[in-house]
């Protein structure tokens, strides 16, 4: 016969893996072709010397390196699990209430405090301070109420 | 102290005759209140009569003085060195406060104020060594730090400022008197627009050191008086005196409250704000300079007009202001003037800024000033 099975086939076959209607085509080619039963024979000794074989254990250092390869979970499969759980959700909901919160509280108690004064004192020395850089001699009065204005702003401010 | 005039009833005061006899007269003279207390033999009153006349100023037997030449000498920072005891008195309101304080004086600008409490204790210290002032409280243990008054130059030139006095006040010499012992030319600035202070100056004849300010508030009402109790020129006087020599525990702070002298572009320019100030108020004041600074926290624009005597003075501030003697502590703008030592104050909000304009003239001047300030 000019024309062979595939190794392939052959091997399928001899799995027992071939669809039920490529067996009977198969068959009848193995009845008419000696050389594909030599090759078949040829794998089915392969297969029974292999079967027999002395199997070694794969080291655990592998397993857990190919594990951590091919079995760790993407960040955005960690995250999107993470959104599902209550436990991350609940604390954060409740930051964020307690946050919107205290902002609310904190822009109304801008809007309606009564502003800190500011000491008047304080401008009245700045005045006399400038009345001490007049043309005309204040007879050391300015520098009197400088001085008194500016000493009541300090000395109340420790106090 | 006792005010001893040398004036006899009998003689016009100023005239050729009145100073023959006051300095000629051989003998203690006699005055209306008794012995003159300050009487010398009359040796040493020719001398020092040929001492002052060499002045053409101050020669007391010339005639005396026109009221401007005068001015002109009173406004001239003082030439010689002295020490003294001044009387400050203040009447605000219904209030008054009087201090007693040390003078040292060095020129030609070297100072130092010593004001007393009643208790003759020390209860602040000014010095200024030519650059810096300070105000020392001893009591506190601190030293308040500042530059030292005229140590940098105004906006406003001298000449303009001068210019300014002579347009709002007319110089009046009204002849002379004695102050601590010595006798001066008194001088008054009475104002040419009603509504604003006056102010009279005892300026020595040897010395032209002003010994006596009064200054009375538009009504005439007394405002302010500062009179030299002693008085004594001296030829130098310790550099030590203009130090300050505080213990190890004082502080030393920056009060912040020197003046910048800006112009109006400036003023807008480093606060970012537009101001739309006019350059003359009612009153014939005008604009001198402003200054930015923060208090507290808070932006604070100090805007100054003159008349080349009396400041108005009007702060711009992000917050209210209040006295810090106002336990309540909360704002009530002082809508009608309110008197107080530095002037009266007047306060008023518009838009998110608040205003205090402060002055010593009338509560109309005042009020009239305001509205044209609240138009801008």
């Amino acid at each position: 016969m000019k024309e062979h099975a595939e190794a392939s086939m052959l091997s399928a076959y001899l799995d027992g893996e071939l669809m039920p209607d490529e067996r009977p085509g198969i068959e009848s080619h193995l009845a008419l072709c000696g050389s594909c039963r030599e090759e078949l024979e040829t794998l089915r000794n392969a297969k029974q010397v292999l079967a027999g074989a002395p199997r070694r254990e794969i080291p655990p250092e592998l397993i857990a390196k190919l594990e951590g390869r091919f079995l760790r979970p993407s960040w955005w499969s960690v995250f999107k699990s993470s959104l599902l759980l209550p436990r991350v959700w609940v604390p954060a909901g409740a930051m964020g209430l307690v946050a919107t919160l205290l902002l609310g509280v904190w822009i109304g108690w801008r809007q309606f405090r009564a502003p800190e004064l500011l000491p008047l004192e304080a401008l009245l020395a700045a005045h006399s301070r400038y009345v001490a850089e007049g043309l005309v001699s204040h007879g050391g009065l300015a520098t009197s109420n400088f001085s008194a204005q500016l000493a009541l702003f300090h000395t109340d401010e420790e106090g | 102290m006792r005010k001893v005039k040398i004036i006899p009833a009998a003689t016009e005061p100023g005239t050729t005759k009145w100073w023959a006899r006051k300095w000629l007269k051989v003998g203690r003279p006699e005055t209306k209140a008794g012995i003159q207390k300050d009487w010398r033999p009359p040796t040493v009153l020719l001398s020092c009569l040929l001492f002052l006349a060499s002045s053409p100023i101050l020669a007391s037997a010339a005639p005396p003085p026109a009221a401007n030449d005068l001015l002109q000498a009173a406004l001239a920072d003082p030439q010689v060195a002295y020490q003294g005891r001044v009387m400050l008195t203040q009447w605000y309101g219904k209030r008054t406060r009087a201090e007693e304080a040390r003078v040292f004086f060095n020129p030609p600008n070297l100072y130092r104020w010593e004001f007393l409490s009643p208790d003759g204790q020390i209860s602040r210290v000014i010095i200024s060594d030519g650059s810096d002032e300070f105000v020392w409280l001893p009591k506190e243990h601190k030293v308040l730090k500042g530059s030292a008054a005229k140590s940098s130059p105004k906006l406003m030139v001298p000449e303009l400022e001068r210019e300014l006095l002579l347009k709002n006040y007319q110089a009046k010499l009204l002849g002379p008197d004695q102050v601590a012992g010595r006798t001066t030319w008194v001088l008054e600035l009475a104002p040419l627009i009603p509504g604003k202070p006056h102010q009279k100056f005892w300026i020595d004849q040897e010395t032209a050191v002003i010994l006596e300010t009064k200054r009375l508030g538009p009504t005439g009402a007394r405002a302010g008086l500062s009179r030299f109790a002693r008085f004594k020129p001296q030829k130098d006087m310790s550099k030590d005196l203009f130090q300050v020599k505080a213990d190890s525990m004082t502080q030393v702070i920056d009060h912040g409250l020197d003046p910048d002298f800006f112009s109006i572009k400036e003023l807008r320019h480093r606060t970012g704000k537009s101001l739309n100030l006019p350059e003359q108020l009612p009153g014939n004041f005008t604009f001198e300079s402003g200054d930015a600074y923060q208090l507290n926290e808070a932006s604070v624009r100090h805007i100054r007009y003159t008349d080349g005597l009396a400041v108005l003075s009007l702060f711009e501030t992000s917050r209210p202001v209040g006295p810090m003697l106002d336990k309540t502590r909360e704002f009530s703008p002082l809508a009608t003037p309110e008197q107080f030592s530095s002037g009266k104050v007047l306060q008023w909000k518009k838009g998110h800024q608040y205003f205090t304009l402060v002055g010593d003239v009338s509560d109309e001047l005042l009020e009239q000033i305001a509205s044209e300030l609240k138009a801008m």
